[in-house]
């Protein structure tokens, strides 16, 4: 059995999750959130033309739409994490936030969070460097917040599974 | 012969002599007291005889076999017998109850060689005989359910056990569920593995790591 074999023979749940998966759910969630905020809008924008004289300019570039932009991810984030500590990327890869000693995490530091998430990203070398060096892998807004991210999946029952799927291919001993 | 007298009632006169009849009446009067004394003799002797000692010196066995018993059986007529019989009297005044209490039903079974019995028995000839449609349409089986306690039955059942002997993982990887299942897991199993990548180089640069905790305290142990 190798090492990873060996580590994914464990179940894992509420083990600290690692930078790789950290940062794929980051991703997806931010994929995740623009896409919908994309399909709101252009809904939005397509209904309003449609029954209202108004004609509202959509032109790339123009820095104001960062604004509902970033207050609707912010909603994105603190409301997914407020309602079961994990946003949709987090449940996909399979973590979920908590407290920093592993209780659930409350309203107030999801909001702060969320709100310093942006400047731990925009520093993401320095902000993120503790998710990989840190005793407890936390980046800045986990600091801020006291939060911690851990993996919320079972490896073990996911490796069974896998066997399942992929049977090793024994040789009959004679 | 009887005189005309006789025939009319009237007891005939003694016409013996006197002395043929004196010796007669005596001689009646003796065998009658010799009678009663010979009963009551015989009387005494069946009261005193030791029958038991006289029994044990028969041989019955050899009795028994100088007896033609078919021919005695031959003789009787057991139907007219069997007619005059009350049989339901009989069966009123047998305590069946302290017959059965009696019997050491335990002790005959031992006995028996069920074994034996059953090589004996032909089942499939039995079965073939037997009308399986029209004994399941007999049946009511709603009452039947009715009478059951499932929940009594489920708690008796070994899940655990049971799903342990069913193929469950191959018909889950079946499904389009699973399949789904599948590829999540794949995701998350190649996500754990580049941060166990990353960890161990982590650690081989700071290796105060390989003493850091794996998860915060109220996780600890596998607690969610």
């Amino acid at each position: 059995m190798s090492r990873d074999d060996a580590t994914l023979g464990e179940s894992l749940i509420g083990h600290y999750a690692g930078a790789i998966t950290r940062l794929a759910a980051f991703l997806l969630d931010l994929a995740i959130g623009i896409a919908v905020f994309n399909v709101v809008v252009a809904a939005g924008i397509w209904l309003i033309n449609l029954f209202t004289s108004a004609q509202i300019s959509t032109s790339r570039g123009s820095p104001w739409w960062f604004v509902p932009l970033g207050a609707w991810l912010f909603v994105y984030f603190w409301y997914c994490y407020e309602l079961s500590g994990k946003t949709p990327g987090m449940a996909l890869v399979g973590i979920r936030v908590v407290r920093g000693d592993g209780s659930d995490l409350r309203a107030g530091r999801a909001a702060l969070r969320v709100i310093v998430l942006p400047i731990s990203v925009s520093f993401i070398v320095l902000g993120c460097f503790g998710i990989v060096f840190g005793k407890y892998r936390r980046a800045w807004h986990d600091i801020v917040a006291d939060t911690a991210v851990v993996y919320d999946f079972d490896a073990r029952a996911a490796r069974l599974r896998f066997l399942v799927r992929h049977p090793i291919a024994t040789t009959p001993e004679h | 012969m009887a005189t005309g007298s006789e025939i009319a009632g009237q007891p005939s006169p003694d016409r013996r002599p006197w002395p043929l009849r004196a010796v007669g009446d005596a001689a009646a009067g003796a065998a009658t007291r010799g009678m009663h004394i010979a009963h009551r003799l015989g009387e005494a002797v069946v009261e005193n005889l030791p029958l038991n000692e006289i029994l044990d010196l028969v041989d019955i066995q050899a009795l028994l076999d100088r007896v033609d018993v078919q021919q005695i059986i031959d003789r009787v007529d057991v139907q007219q017998i069997i007619d005059r019989v009350d049989v339901q009297q009989i069966i009123d005044r047998v305590d069946v109850e302290g017959i059965i209490d009696r019997v050491d039903v335990e002790g005959i079974i031992d006995r028996v060689d069920v074994e034996g019995i059953i090589d004996r028995v032909d089942v499939n000839a039995m079965i073939g005989k037997v009308d399986v449609n029209a004994m399941i349409d007999k049946v009511d089986v709603n009452a039947m359910i009715d009478k059951v306690d499932l929940n009594e039955v489920m708690g008796k059942v070994d899940l655990d056990a049971l799903l342990g002997r069913t193929d469950l993982g191959k018909v889950i990887a079946q499904s389009t569920g699973g399949v789904a299942s599948g590829a999540v897991d794949l995701v998350r199993r190649q996500g754990v593995g580049l941060d166990g990548f990353v960890a161990r180089w982590a650690a081989r640069l700071r290796p105060s790591l390989r003493d850091a905790p794996a998860s915060p305290p109220l996780l600890a142990g596998g607690q969610v």
